[in-house]
């Protein structure tokens, strides 16, 4: 059993305490896919007798402002998992039974990064359903492509809470660092639009998530993915390793 | 008989004389161990190291001859821990937590349900909602309900009320008879003194003193109180060779130490004297403990 590197009871538990906040932001972000279909239908011409927008534009919009959904969800689901265990002293329960810290962390490490993989799936399901019920034409390639900016930049992001939840002790270090850092790269992202503050954009996560790029097909966003992925797989990474390590306040 | 507990020259060192420093101690399969000392003195600290939730800067602990840090869950499954802070999860009733642990230990519920039964514990309202002796409660049955052979237990007995004190001192003896282990942590004495069978001191994360309780209880040197029925008697007799604790003239009473080997020539010459009365003055862990803390203090 020791050598085992997931254990059921953790993921169970992990779906059981979170699957409600799932399931409201995903219902928000389908609803808004559905809502963007429905506008597109209207297909409102500009004076070329073309729409302004496609379908593929007005959901490439709507998810990056969205996006702030999968960050509270990441907020709160990464600090749930880790952090407020360790400083509400419940570990403690499950560390004396025989389940290992290996399997603890490993395995809400893949709930974390599962749940929100399936909040993407989910989105784009509802986006192509809505797409095809309308009769809105959809370029499947690009669109599955904006789908994998939008989990990776979700990885990232929740990499950066995985990474508080477990270097820190205190659910308010933790919580500073994970719901700050995001919010600092909104805000950095809003003010880059302001030609003074341009430089910005280099310290903001957003950029490496850039829809108008992949619909675009400009290529610079397959190193933007890559760039994404990393930084969320070394965050995690970090985060086990000093879940392992560190002394637990039990 | 073997050593199921074994900390050796543990050290972590959390500055400001916080933590533990060298401390070694050993504890033997059956025995109910006993481990005092004031808050801050470095008790969760040494519990820390033996569930593996710490690594020793120096030293180490050992589980059954297991390393704690290296084999934490390996040792975890001899050991039934009850921590000194209890908190729960949250929107969970007492029965459904008790029924998660036991799921995770994959154990069935039957002894769970005789601890219940023993606490007179309804498990059943929601956590959130349990008093802290409740709580206490679900804790213990917890720790217990796998049949551990070795219980850690910090702090054990804080909130529960005196009938449950005295329930849980009947489950360690209990415990005991089964063969297992009992390290428990507490700064109460009378607790310590009823259940345990050999007591360590420890303050400022260093063992000061250790002590087995038979040796309290049939200590050799005992010591009377004597009230005259008139102060000359008093200063006459406190002339007499014997160790005096205390002489208080204006009282007409003394406070004499007697060897056992000295008791009959002591009653005959007490016997000599018009007495108020004459009491054994009970050597407690208390007095024991007060004794070192006090020299500890001049020493300082």
């Amino acid at each position: 059993m020791h050598n085992k590197i997931l254990s059921k009871h953790i993921l169970r538990q992990s779906a059981k305490g979170n699957w409600k906040l799932w399931t409201i932001l995903t219902g928000i972000l389908c609803f808004f896919m559905v809502v963007m279909a429905v506008f597109a239908a209207r297909d409102v011409p500009n004076h070329n007798g073309r729409p302004v927008m496609t379908l593929l534009d007005l959901y490439g919009q709507m998810l990056s402002n969205m996006n702030i959904m999968l960050i509270i969800f990441a907020v709160v689901v990464g600090n749930k998992l880790v952090v407020n265990e360790i400083d509400r002293g419940t570990m403690s329960f499950t560390l004396n039974t025989p389940t290992t810290r290996k399997q603890i962390i490993f395995s809400k490490a893949l709930f974390y990064a599962g749940a929100i993989l399936a909040m993407v799936v989910m989105v784009g399901l509802f986006g192509l359903i809505s797409g095809a019920a309308t009769g809105k034409e959809l370029p499947f390639g690009r669109f599955v492509a904006m789908l994998l900016g939008l989990f990776l930049y979700a990885f990232a992001i929740s990499g950066i809470t995985f990474f508080a939840s477990c270097w820190f002790n205190k659910s308010g270090y933790s919580m500073i660092i994970s719901a700050g850092v995001p919010v600092a790269f909104t805000v950095f992202d809003m003010l880059s639009n302001i030609k003074e503050f341009k430089f910005l954009r280099n310290l903001s996560l957003n950029t490496l998530f850039n829809t108008g790029k992949i619909i675009a097909l400009d290529n610079i966003f397959w190193a933007q993915f890559v760039a994404m992925f990393v930084i969320g797989a070394t965050l995690y990474t970090i985060g086990i390793i000093k879940f392992l390590k560190k002394d637990l306040p039990l | 008989m073997e050593n199921v507990i074994c900390v050796k020259n543990l050290t972590k060192d959390y500055g400001q004389t916080r933590g533990v420093f060298d401390v070694s101690l050993e504890v033997k399969k059956g025995e109910v161990f006993g481990f005092l000392g004031p808050n801050g003195a470095g008790k969760t600290t040494a519990i820390r190291h033996l569930l593996g939730f710490s690594r020793p800067q120096s030293g180490g602990a050992e589980i059954k001859g297991l390393d704690c840090w290296k084999y934490p869950a390996m040792a975890q499954r001899h050991i039934g821990y009850i921590s000194g802070e209890i908190n729960y999860p949250q929107n969970m009733t007492g029965w459904q937590f008790i029924k998660e642990i036991a799921k995770m230990r994959g154990i069935d519920l039957k002894r769970a349900e005789e601890l219940c039964d023993y606490f007179q514990l309804k498990a059943n309202g929601e956590l959130k909602r349990m008093s802290k002796g409740m709580k206490q409660k679900i804790a213990l049955v917890i720790a217990f309900m796998h049949e551990p052979e070795i219980l850690i237990l910090d702090e054990p007995t804080s909130g529960l009320d005196p009938l449950m004190q005295a329930k849980f001192c009947d489950l360690i003896a209990a415990e005991k008879a089964k063969g297992n282990t009992i390290f428990m942590s507490s700064h109460m004495f009378e607790e310590v003194e009823k259940t345990c069978d050999r007591v360590a001191i420890i303050k400022q994360g260093k063992i000061i003193a250790s002590v087995i309780m038979k040796d309290i209880e049939h200590r050799k040197d005992k010591e009377f109180e004597i009230r005259f029925k008139s102060k000359s008697d008093a200063q006459s007799f406190a002339k007499l060779n014997y160790e005096f604790t205390e002489k208080n003239f204006e009282k007409s009473r003394v406070k004499v130490l007697v060897n056992d080997g000295q008791i009959n020539e002591f009653l005959t010459a007490v016997a000599k004297y018009k007495l108020e009365y004459i009491s054994e003055i009970k050597f407690t862990l208390e007095k024991y403990f007060m004794g070192f803390y006090k020299q500890e203090v001049q020493d300082a």
